[in-house]
């Protein structure tokens, strides 16, 4: 055994993971983090820094050609699997690593050609991809043609090597004139909402435009069900609601934790999620969410990076009381009854509220989310986009609308629509789109 | 502090030492990463991580190197070199015991002016891929540095300001009687948030947070990733060891030989920052620099004026 491959099998006992999520792979999503956690495989931010490409649920032909360009994105020795069923986490994850031990460079079928019921599901054609002048400088979940490049070694990810397009220039809000990069966020991000795909017009770090839609359609019944409990499909014995609901804002509540950069009380409430979702007694769990509550409303840090932030700290507001509601509801019958006239009017603060429309959602629609988007910094979109919590894996026009398929529910919305006015009273984002973005959004 | 100290016959270490220094280091580095492994993992209810830095390294050591289109690969690769070098750079003055590599009579500004290069190195990473993520990873870094340098700069010149010196070991000398760690507790505190700042690291790695998939380091893989997170775990350990000359009495202490002294209050002032890390949400650099420029510098000049005071009041100067 020579020395490279000596390192390769002691590197393969904690791999890095790269974990793309499906519009209906939350169920294999949460076993795949309860897992990963358990054997303290790192979960990695980018495809650069993976080895392992893991897919949670079944991708469908816009995710599946998207993971084809962030396979290409991934150095040797990688590999990658698809899982179906949580049950089969385990197994999968062991197969990976003897996979990276064996070494040998993975030239098998792309993610998407391995996927589910009945072979490729690659189509015709992706929505996003058009020949208009297009500045692709980033790297991840962009689908763009990568095959030019597969023949060195799988690094390409941008189209048209070498002679990229020069960024149109525009004002900005500051009224310089700075370049427009347009860059597409999602669908493979870590802590982000299973299939969201935000394109979005920036300016150094600020979104100027933004337009959300989902991949694909969901193969599956959502995890999270508001009105009924999931059956046995994804998770053998999540019979309980309450309980259920408690999981799913603790998992929120964790996302937008993870995303303001706060290690420690995310993972806790990642555990509490993992434990809740076993079956562990309520009680404990509910003393424990509390706790937490309580140390994420009181840190003054936090509070004092999300104040001034447009609607930041609302969406913290309505997640913890969210998580809240679902504590009392999980106490059971005599929390239960002190639930809806306390704890009702207060759901969501005001601002919020104007945004959602309703008093009793704690979740924001895509529409209402790239409204809140236009004018802000990337680190604060992320974390409207994790406060926002936008429901992705239903076909409900709660989602902000993916009708029967993704691209046909597209030009439904004209891009004049998604283009905004600045929500904290910021100018500058006036400028009409041009020709070449219309036709960009436009797929009839 | 009363009157100069005797300069001893040889202050300096012997000069195959500069060839240890980098191995020094890097096990220094190590160390803070087995234990920051091993928090982590106690964190999740595990055992162990104490293997964690040993398969990073092979891991990174066989993952293959990226390149992207249209990069421009001379400043990328370069941005990642140049951290661990500054890191070595920077270690050159500080005393490992009673003595360090190099005694400059400028050891401060020396110090200052290399740790500098991370605004390069963490810029040059960001720029040199052509991607987005990694690019605004690399403005944050340059806003970050124009937030902690000002107030960075006036602990550091305190400190010299306490001892009427540029040289390290005189800083040390100085610090016979009293640490300055007691004498000037505003410029340790900001040091050491600064130092934190510096090496982006805990509360402050906006610029390579996981928000950004990764900002400025989003697009290394193999041999680049391992010199830049490398790099940036030598810098932290620098830094936090800068930090036992200017403020800690350096190798002082009792019992145990004075490099034994440096190790263990090295090793204190990194726990703080592994622990800070977990406690702290990420710092959004916008809020930073309203705090640092209209909290931290006049604290620090205050912090200064009264060190001043006190070093006339002794009949320094």
């Amino acid at each position: 055994m020579d020395l490279s491959s000596w390192l390769r099998r002691y590197a393969a006992g904690r791999p890095h993971v790269l974990l793309v999520v499906s519009r209906g792979g939350t169920g294999v999503r949460l076993a795949l983090e309860a897992e990963l956690s358990r054997r303290g495989w790192p979960i990695a931010a980018g495809p650069a820094d993976a080895d392992v490409l893991l897919v949670a649920g079944a991708p469908g032909p816009e995710l599946g050609s998207a993971l084809d360009a962030v396979w290409a994105a991934i150095p040797q020795p990688r590999t990658h699997a698809t899982i179906l069923d949580a049950a089969r986490v385990a197994v999968e994850l062991d197969r990976a690593a003897a996979e990276l031990v064996a070494g040998h460079p993975m030239t098998g079928p792309l993610p998407s050609q391995t996927t589910v019921d009945g072979g490729p599901v690659r189509s015709g054609e992706v929505t996003d991809r058009d020949d208009a002048p297009h500045v692709h400088r980033s790297a991840h979940g962009e689908h763009s043609d990568h095959t030019k490049h597969a023949g060195h070694g799988g690094h390409g990810e941008m189209r048209m090597p070498g002679g990229l397009p020069m960024a149109d220039l525009g004002q900005d809000r500051d009224g310089l004139t700075l370049d427009q990069l347009q860059v597409t966020l999602g669908p493979v991000l870590s802590d982000w909402p299973a299939g969201l795909v935000l394109a979005v017009v920036l300016q150094g770090d600020v979104v100027q435009r933004a337009h959300a839609r989902l991949v694909d359609d969901p193969l599956s019944l959502p995890f999270w069900s508001s009105d009924t409990p999931m059956t046995d499909t994804d998770r053998g014995d999540a019979a309980d609601p309450s309980r259920h609901a408690a999981a799913r804002e603790l998992d929120a509540i964790a996302r937008f934790l993870a995303v303001a950069g706060w290690p420690a009380p995310a993972t806790r409430a990642r555990r509490l999620r993992d434990e809740l979702l076993a079956g562990a007694s309520p009680e404990p769990m509910c003393a424990a969410a509390e706790a937490l509550c309580r140390q994420v409303r009181r840190s003054r840090t936090l509070r004092r990076m999300l104040r001034g932030l447009p609607h930041a700290l609302d969406l913290l507001t309505v997640r913890l009381e969210a998580l809240g509601q679902a504590i009392v509801a999980l106490r059971g019958p005599a929390g239960m009854a002190a639930t809806p006239e306390e704890r009702r009017p207060t759901t969501v603060s005001a601002a919020a509220r104007e945004h959602a429309g309703s008093p009793l959602r704690s979740r924001l629609n895509l529409d209402e989310l790239e409204r809140l988007l236009v004018g802000t910094d990337l680190a604060t979109a992320r974390l409207l986009i994790a406060g926002a919590d936008p429901i992705t894996d239903e076909d409900s026009d709660r989602t902000g609308g993916s009708a029967p398929h993704a691209a046909a529910a597209v030009p439904a919305r004209r891009p004049e629509q998604a283009v905004p006015v600045g929500t904290d009273g910021r100018d500058g984002e006036g400028e009409a789109p041009s020709a070449g973005h219309d036709s960009r959004h436009s797929h009839e | 502090m009363n009157e100069p100290m005797p300069i001893p016959a040889q202050v300096t270490l012997p000069w195959w030492w500069a060839l240890l220094l980098p191995l020094v280091l890097i096990a220094a580095a190590w160390a803070v990463t087995a234990f920051d492994a091993v928090v982590t993992a106690r964190t999740t209810g595990r055992r162990g991580g104490f293997a964690v830095p040993a398969r990073e390294v092979a891991r990174l050591l066989v993952g293959q190197r990226r390149r992207t289109v249209a990069a421009d690969p001379v400043l990328w690769r370069a941005g990642s070199a140049v951290l661990p070098v500054a890191a070595v750079l920077a270690a050159v003055v500080i005393p490992l015991g009673a003595r360090p590599v190099a005694d400059l009579g400028i050891g401060v500004v020396w110090f200052n002016a290399v740790e500098v290069l991370a605004w390069a190195a963490v810029w040059m990473a960001g720029w040199g891929p052509n991607s987005v993520l990694s690019l605004v990873g690399g403005y944050r870094f340059v806003a970050q540095g124009l937030a902690y340098e000002l107030p960075h700069m006036f602990a550091i010149i305190t400190a010299a300001l306490g001892a009427q010196s540029l040289r390290v070991t005189d800083i040390v000398a100085a610090q016979h009687d009293l640490w300055f760690v007691l004498l000037m507790p505003v410029a340790f505190v900001v040091f050491l948030i600064s130092t934190a700042a510096m090496a982006f690291w805990g509360p402050f790695d906006a610029p390579v947070a996981a928000d950004l998939a990764g900002g400025a380091a989003a697009e290394l893989s193999g041999a680049d990733r391992l010199l830049f997170s490398g790099g940036r775990w030598m810098l932290l350990t620098t830094a936090a060891a800068m930090a036992v000359p200017l403020f800690l009495g350096g190798g002082a202490g009792p019992l145990l030989p004075e490099w034994a002294w440096v190790v263990v209050k090295t090793a204190a002032v990194l726990a703080v920052m592994v622990w800070a890390r977990r406690r702290v949400p990420r710092i959004r650099m916008d809020r930073w620099t309203e705090i640092s420029w209209m909290v931290l510098v006049p604290l620090t000049l205050a912090q200064a004026l009264v060190v001043s005071i006190v070093v006339l009041a002794q009949g320094g100067l």
